[in-house]
């Protein structure tokens, strides 16, 4: 038997609260563009609850808002052509992080971290960025990119390795 | 994930990409009101038989099949019984069983008059559909004739007793109302089919009868609708009234005398609305099921008051969206008048002599808003006539 209609929206409220930053994140980091991504975040839930109404249950309400958005950030690419980071920047004075609620510290922070995960191939970036600021499991990831287990831990193995080299090289070139 | 600490160290930035607390709430709110406007129903969870009824299936096949036969069976004919016309087999399960079980079901004496007029509503469409088939009898149409009655009857008494101050009491006047004059205008036309009263004959008696039919239904309504036509009296001399209270009340009475006196205008239009869009839809099946026994020129007559019908309802709404109810209620009362107009048409097979009736009233001014009336609450015991059905 479903559940009750109150529980749905109960669940999807909760899961909104939990995972409303984590879509936004995953969004933003996508697309960089802050508008597009909270855009994003709200289609993505906004379709998920269209699922629930037409009574098809969600188990797992991580991995499913997850694939969601990555379906729309898929289809939001091939309605418009790429554009990298650096030109985002030097254009549009691009803030993905709220300027009016953060120090410019943490603004750095943030844009070395952003650099760092830019510089790992596309087929590495969404699954280290899944597992490691995220927290999904390798199945989970394999759900939401559709590919297999075995290929997202391969990826996963590959990324952080990549992500380490490019740590360490940065170090020795300070020394 | 102890194991990528390092590396969770160095993307920890990331984690300051977050939504700020007012982004956050304004889209939670957002998505909030989207629910409310497109919640999960019920018909569409999936529903799935529990184990324990195939246990039990299992344990005693015979008793639960015969309890899933008897329930598929009388759910089954129940159904299909509601469409059942006075002569078919099933019409005295319609009346006498689900009809009655709706009726149980309604506790308040509200309830029990919307449910009352509900049934002089059907009773009304039944007879527009024998009608229309060329099967009305004299004895079907006077036994119609006297449950409509019965049912008006009933739900004035229910009515009486409901709190008359409050909206919902306006809008089940209104239903008696229209109900009231659509009875005595069916009854007529049905009569000149039935005695195969058609031609000159027929619109003669039909003209002749219409200030009889205007007697009539003011009797008939007497009881019930008199407190609404002081209600009228007093929203149309509210204008005086308000004029000569303004001097002595403060201005913040003479507004709320105001806005309930529109409150009543708006609930009437609006439940005028409903009954017209009901009766638009039973008028076109009247009219396509009549098509084969009517003159083609009565046909493409009818159709025109209909597409007249879809126009004043039109204008109604454009009105009610604008606040001006009783312009809005002038439109849709039209618009009832014709449908009444169009059984005259399709039953005396020739065009109406006469145009339509209109419903003049004397608009108020618009800066002046009439006041409600409140009724004195009189409970009186309600004794139901009791009548065989067929």
């Amino acid at each position: 038997m479903a559940l009750p209609s109150h529980d749905i929206e109960r669940m999807f409220l909760q899961a909104y609260d939990e995972y409303a930053d984590g879509i936004f994140r995953f969004c933003m980091v996508k697309v960089s563009d802050r508008e597009k991504a909270l855009d994003l975040m709200h289609d993505t839930f906004t379709r998920v609850w269209e699922y629930s109404v037409k009574g098809k249950e969600i188990d797992n309400w991580k991995p499913f808002l997850f694939k969601t958005a990555h379906n729309l950030i898929i289809d939001y690419y091939r309605k418009k052509k790429t554009v990298s980071l650096d030109k985002m920047e030097e254009e549009t004075g691009f803030a993905p992080v709220d300027t009016t609620h953060t120090s410019a510290e943490v603004q750095a922070e943030y844009n070395i971290a952003l650099r760092k995960l830019h510089q790992l191939d596309e087929q590495y970036r969404d699954p280290v960025l899944l597992r490691v600021v995220e927290g999904l499991s390798p199945k989970d990831i394999a759900e939401t990119l559709g590919i297999s287990e075995n290929v997202v831990s391969v990826r996963i193995h590959r990324g952080i390795a990549k992500l380490r080299e490019i740590a360490n090289a940065q170090t020795q070139n300070k020394k | 994930m102890e194991k990528h600490n390092d590396i969770k160290k160095e993307l920890k930035g990331l984690e300051h990409i977050r939504l700020s607390n007012s982004e956050k709430q304004s889209i939670r709110n957002t998505l909030t009101e989207y629910i409310s406007y497109k919640p999960v129903r019920s018909e569409n969870i999936n529903v799935t038989v529990s184990q324990r009824f195939w246990f039990v299936w299992m344990r005693r096949p015979m008793p639960v099949f015969a309890a899933t036969l008897l329930f598929l069976v009388g759910g089954t004919t129940a159904v299909a019984a509601e469409g059942a016309l006075p002569g078919d087999i099933l019409y005295p399960i319609k009346v006498s069983v689900n009809e009655e079980v709706r009726a149980a079901f309604a506790l308040s004496n509200e309830a029990k008059a919307n449910w009352s007029i509900a049934r002089a509503e059907r009773r009304l469409e039944e007879a527009t559909l024998l009608s229309a088939d060329g099967r009305l009898t004299e004895e079907t149409k006077q036994a119609l004739d006297t449950h409509i009655e019965d049912y008006t009857n009933q739900a004035e008494l229910f009515a009486q007793n409901t709190e008359r101050t409050n909206g919902r009491f306006v809008a089940l006047a209104t239903r008696i109302e229209i109900a009231l004059n659509a009875r005595d205008r069916i009854t007529r036309a049905v009569s000149e089919a039935t005695m195969g009263g058609s031609g000159i004959a027929a619109l003669e008696a039909r003209s002749a009868r219409s200030f009889d039919a205007d007697a009539g239904v003011a009797s008939e309504a007497a009881l019930f609708t008199e407190p609404m036509m002081q209600m009228e009296t007093a929203s149309f001399a509210a204008d005086e009234a308000i004029q000569a209270t303004a001097l002595s009340k403060s201005v913040p009475e003479v507004q709320e005398q105001n806005d309930a006196a529109l409150a009543v205008e708006r609930i009437r239009a609006q439940t005028q609305l409903t009954t017209l869009r009901d009766r638009l839809k039973s008028t076109h099946v009247f009219v396509e099921r009549a098509q084969r026994r009517i003159a083609e020129s009565s046909y493409e007559r009818a159709r025109e008051e209909i597409a007249r019908m879809e126009t004043l309802l039109n204008e109604g709404v454009d009105a009610l969206a604008k606040k001006e109810f009783v312009n809005a209620s002038m439109s849709f009362q039209n618009a009832l008048q014709i449908s009444l107009d169009i059984h005259d048409i399709v039953n005396s097979g020739v065009a109406p002599i006469q145009p339509p009736r209109k419903v003049e009233f004397e608009t108020p001014a618009s800066d002046v808003i009439p006041a409600p009336v409140h009724l004195p609450l009189e409970i009186a015991p309600v004794e139901i006539p009791k009548r065989p059905i067929f």
